[in-house]
Order: C-alpha cells, then sequence, then structure tokens
C-alpha cells in the first residue's frame, strides 16, 4: 500500500517530509500507562519543566509516586513521540535557567488526558457503587 | 554513558540538571539514592525498547540469516557437515520472521529505504565479480582453505544482495505531495 508523505520547505530552505496521518482518535491509546497519565495530569496545570513535573506528580499522589529522573525523561520521550507532549517555547519567567526545557500538552494530548479520566472515573464509579457499606 | 545513545543525546543534560536539583532538596545521599533505583528499573527496559526497534530488528535478522547461512556453507567445505543444519535454520528463520520484515518497512519516508536497499543490493551485486577475479589466483585445481574462505565470502556477499534485493522491491513507494 503506498504511504502519503507531505512534502515542504522549512525556513532554512531544507526540505522537510511528513508523514500525513490524521490524528488518531484519543480513545484508541487508552489506557495509558500510570507514569505517563501522572505527567499528563501535572502538566494540565501549565507549562513546566522536568523537576517540577516530578515534584507535581509526587504531590498530587500524595508522595506514593515518585519518579526518578530516567522515569520522567523516559516517559516525556513516549509521550512526545506521541504527540501527546511537546517541549514549549513558553517560559513563565525571564530569570529562570535557560538550560531548561519546558513541556506542555498537545491539542490530542489534552484530549488523551479527558478520556483517560473519563474512563477512570466511570471505573471508580463502579468500585464505589459494588463496595457500598453492607453490600460486601 | 549506560543508557541508549538517543536518550542520552536528547536528555543527558536534562538528567544532570535534575539530579543536581534532586541534590539541592533532599541532600546528595537521597538524590543518588533516587537515582541508583530508577537506573536499575529503567536501564534494561530502555535498553530492550532500543534492541526492539523496528529498523534495527530488521539489520539483526538480515545480518543474523546471512550470517548463519553462510557459517552453514563454510562448515561444509571445511568438513563440518552437521553445520550445513544451519543453512535450514536460516530459511525457517528468514520465513518466520517475515511478518517483522514487513513491519521494518513501515518507514516515515518509505522510499528512502526502498532506494537504500536497492542501492545496497546494487553494491553488493558489483561487488561479486570484484571477489571472484580477486580470489581467481587462489582457486587452483586442489580445494584449499583460502578456496573455501572466497568461496564462503561469495555465497554470503550473494546472499546478502538477494535479501536486499528482495527487501527493497517489496518496501512500498512513497507517494510525496509537495506543498
Amino acid at each position: 500500500m503506498a504511504e502519503t508523505v507531505r512534502q515542504f520547505r522549512d525556513q532554512n530552505g531544507r526540505v522537510v517530509r511528513d508523514r500525513a496521518t490524521p490524528s488518531p482518535d484519543p480513545r484508541s491509546l487508552l489506557p495509558l500507562p500510570q507514569a505517563q497519565f501522572h505527567v499528563l495530569v501535572a502538566l494540565t496545570a501549565g507549562d513546566r519543566h522536568g523537576y517540577a513535573i516530578m515534584g507535581a506528580v509526587e504531590e498530587s499522589s500524595g508522595g506514593v509516586v515518585r519518579m526518578g529522573p530516567a522515569t520522567l525523561y523516559g516517559t516525556l520521550k513516549k509521550l512526545v513521540e506521541r504527540d501527546l507532549v511537546e517541549e514549549s517555547d513558553h517560559r513563565p519567567s525571564s530569570n529562570d535557567d535557560e538550560r531548561r526545557r519546558y513541556y506542555c500538552l498537545t491539542g490530542l494530548g489534552q484530549a488523551v488526558c479527558r478520556a483517560e479520566s473519563n474512563r477512570l472515573s466511570t471505573l471508580v464509579s463502579i468500585a464505589r457503587s459494588n463496595l457500598r457499606p453492607g453490600l460486601a | 554513558m549506560l543508557y541508549p545513545r538517543d536518550f542520552r543525546d536528547r536528555y543527558s543534560d536534562d538528567l544532570v540538571q535534575t539530579l543536581t536539583d534532586l541534590s539541592a532538596e533532599l541532600g546528595p545521599r537521597r538524590a543518588w539514592r533516587r537515582v541508583t533505583l530508577d537506573l536499575v528499573v529503567t536501564l534494561p527496559r530502555y535498553r530492550m525498547e532500543t534492541l526492539m526497534k523496528q529498523e534495527r530488528s530488521f539489520t539483526v535478522l538480515i545480518v543474523a540469516t546471512i550470517a548463519m547461512a553462510s557459517a552453514g556453507i563454510i562448515s561444509l567445505f571445511i568438513g563440518l557437515y552437521f553445520g550445513v543444519l544451519l543453512v535450514p535454520l536460516a530459511a525457517v528463520v528468514a520465513i518466520t520472521q517475515r511478518g517483522r520484515l514487513a513491519r521494518s518497512m513501515d518507514a516515515v519516508d518509505a522510499s528512502q529505504f526502498r532506494r537504500k536497499r536497492l542501492k545496497i543490493a546494487a553494491v553488493l551485486a558489483v561487488s561479486l565479480p570484484f571477489i571472484y577475479l580477486v580470489s581467481l589466483p587462489i582457486l587452483g585445481d586442489e580445494w584449499g582453505t583460502d578456496a573455501k574462505v572466497a568461496f564462503g565470502l561469495w555465497t554470503a556477499v550473494l546472499i546478502a544482495a538477494v535479501s536486499y534485493f528482495v527487501a527493497g522491491i517489496t518496501t512500498p513507494k512513497s507517494r510525496v505531495i509537495s506543498q
């Protein structure tokens, strides 16, 4: 089967080729691995650099999920490759270390995060309903 | 240094920066403990993921198949007759792994890989007569070790050329849309 490739020139005049594939259905990417979902949730609050994401994940999980640096950047790499997260040029403050890279959610990333939240919410509702006191 | 190259190239500065931040917040001892635990968990996983990458899988598959077939043929000529079993084994590997071979062709620009594979096949095919000409002086009436090695090399290059040619012509062409 022939594959469709878009071809255009970037600002430097170099030929850039891009596979012309439509955005996937967010539900097709579910369920998300726990680490990926935690990182997406951390980025829903806005652009963050790696260490800030680590801190946010630890805080949002009540200290239960503690990511190491390699886990974090391995997760970010996968999310960037799946087009759920991208590097951001926006910097919250001008005196921030320029070497830090900030990350933000893409449109697809937001949609996937929302879909995963809904999926987990439904699951939690079922669990709560089944585990009501007196029924066990 | 232990992580795969693409991961290191992309994130080594960030990893160092994060370790520095962790050391400042938790102290060097706790920071290093966390990083070491993380290393133990992530290193084998990332290495395995790199090994299983499709393009690399294709190369490993081709090299393994050619090596097995060549070893089988060479062993036949040097008198280790049971080694010939490697030839059907190579065929079995190539046939059973053809699905992975096909998946490896799902490239960003398939035409590029098609051209690359056909080019390699052409270079290998052109080198066949050269190998033959270079080996002529050692191909005498007696079937010596040099002649066997030369024949084995010629066979290996022939198998590689055919493999790359088949892989090349079965790689789909890309349709390029200029914008």
